[in-house]
């Protein structure tokens, strides 16, 4: 009995173990399963729960939330049933698209944001390209003023420089022509025989052409010899002298008296002919320095004379 | 505007099983079956079949709808009830994956077109 009694405390615990795992083994076989698809229900919805559709499409997710609820009834009444399967199937699908729809809102806001920005942004280029468009006209009109006003200045200049051109040509064309006088005066005094002295160009004039003895009136022969002499000096412009010279008979103080008026006579008929009155001066030298030897008659006769000496023209120094 | 097409045949759907009767059940099928066959069509018309994923879920509308035109007999209703409404299900997921993409796209090319307008006054020599 004792042995049976130790036989049995020692096989209790394995048969308690044996029966509580086919206990187990039973109840797992017979306990009914949540289907997948509910399964993947709940997940979908909790996932909704926590995303833009409970902001964006709550009233969406309710009702998405209401076909899992008839499937979780279902669920409830009927197991794992083919309905409870394809209830939960719909609402996983339902809930799915409730997210998907949500997305696509979330999308449509971002299109509508971008097209907004995409025309503030072509609103402010615009603007700044008009701005820029009206400060470059601005630029424009002001360079076209300082273009003309620079055209202006340089037609201006351009006219300055034309008439200084033609003020040059003009002096260049009267040094030209004075040039041309003073050959032509030149070439008239070389025709009156004038010599080239030290103190200038003289014309000697024969005293017995130009005056009767012991007078100082000319005589008509003498103007006309005269008025060629005053052609060439008009042509000349410089200084002229008019000396006038006696023989060495008679009184010094009378033959420098004589002189002085004969000198005084030509002076006065080249006046009248034009010669300007201060560039023509007139000097008696009576028998001062003779060109021929008094005490023939020859000689006498041309030292009776009257001089015209045309000045040098001044030399620069150097 | 989809969810709330699905109150009537849920609800007929659960009064079905609530009855258990068969004439409640067969008056069901023509109206899932005419909501499945027209988001099949919808989910077709936006180019669900250029989207992997949106082609998938109308890839198993239109093989539950098929399966459900076979199921002709009275006591096969219920089931192709249920599956016309899954058929439904799956469709519109489709059509409303096919937006999603078709948005998405148009979005980016937005923020693409915003940000590709450069400002020509900035743009360097």
């Amino acid at each position: 009995m004792k042995t049976l009694a130790r036989i049995q405390s020692r096989l209790a615990p394995m048969v308690y173990a044996t029966a509580l795992f086919a206990t187990a083994i039973f109840a797992t076989a017979c306990a009914t399963t949540t289907p997948i698809e509910l399964t993947n229900a709940r997940t979908s919805y909790a996932r909704a729960s926590s995303g833009p559709a409970v902001q964006l499409l709550p009233a969406e997710l309710h009702k998405a939330k209401l076909v899992l609820d008839t499937a979780e009834a279902s669920f409830v009444e009927e197991k794992d049933s083919p309905k409870t399967v394809d209830l939960a199937y719909i609402a996983d699908r339902t809930i799915e698209m409730v997210e998907v729809q949500a997305r696509t809102a979330l999308s449509e806001q971002t299109l509508a944001k971008a097209k907004q920005d995409y025309q503030d942004k072509q609103g402010q280029i615009a603007k700044k390209t008009q701005a820029t468009l009206t400060t470059t006209r601005q630029q424009l009109t002001d360079a076209q003023q300082g273009q003309a006003q620079e055209t202006e200045k340089l037609g201006v200049e351009h006219a300055k420089r034309q008439e200084a051109d033609t003020k040059a040509a003009a002096s260049e064309q009267r040094a030209l022509d004075s040039e041309q006088k003073t050959i032509a005066a030149n070439d008239a005094l070389a025709k009156l025989a004038a010599k080239d002295e030290e103190r200038g160009m003289v014309i000697t004039l024969s005293g017995g052409v130009l005056f009767r003895s012991n007078d100082a009136q000319l005589l008509p022969a003498a103007q006309t010899k005269l008025d060629d002499v005053a052609a060439a000096l008009l042509t000349n412009g410089r200084p002229v002298s008019i000396e006038g010279y006696t023989d060495s008979k008679g009184s010094q103080s009378r033959n420098i008296d004589l002189s002085q008026r004969r000198a005084e006579s030509v002076r006065s008929y080249l006046i009248s002919k034009g010669l300007p009155a201060d560039r023509v001066v007139a000097r008696g030298m009576g028998p001062d320095r003779p060109i021929a030897d008094n005490t023939s008659s020859e000689g006498r006769a041309n030292n009776r004379r009257v001089e015209i000496v045309v000045a040098k023209l001044a030399t620069q120094p150097n | 505007m989809t969810l709330r097409l699905w109150i009537l045949p849920i609800a007929a759907l659960l009064f079905q099983g609530a009855c258990g009767t068969t004439n409640v059940v067969n008056a069901v099928p023509s109206l899932g079956a005419e909501d499945s066959a027209g988001a099949i069509r919808a989910a077709e018309e936006v180019g669900a079949a250029r989207n992997p994923q949106a082609a998938l879920h109308l890839q198993l509308a239109k093989e539950q709808f098929e399966h459900a035109r076979k199921l002709t007999s009275a006591d096969d209703r219920p089931m192709a009830t249920r599956l016309l409404l899954r058929a439904r299900a799956d469709a519109d997921l489709s059509l409303a994956l096919t937006r999603e993409s078709n948005s998405k796209l148009e979005a980016q090319a937005a923020l693409d077109k915003t940000k590709t307008l450069n400002d020509p006054l900035q743009q360097g020599n």
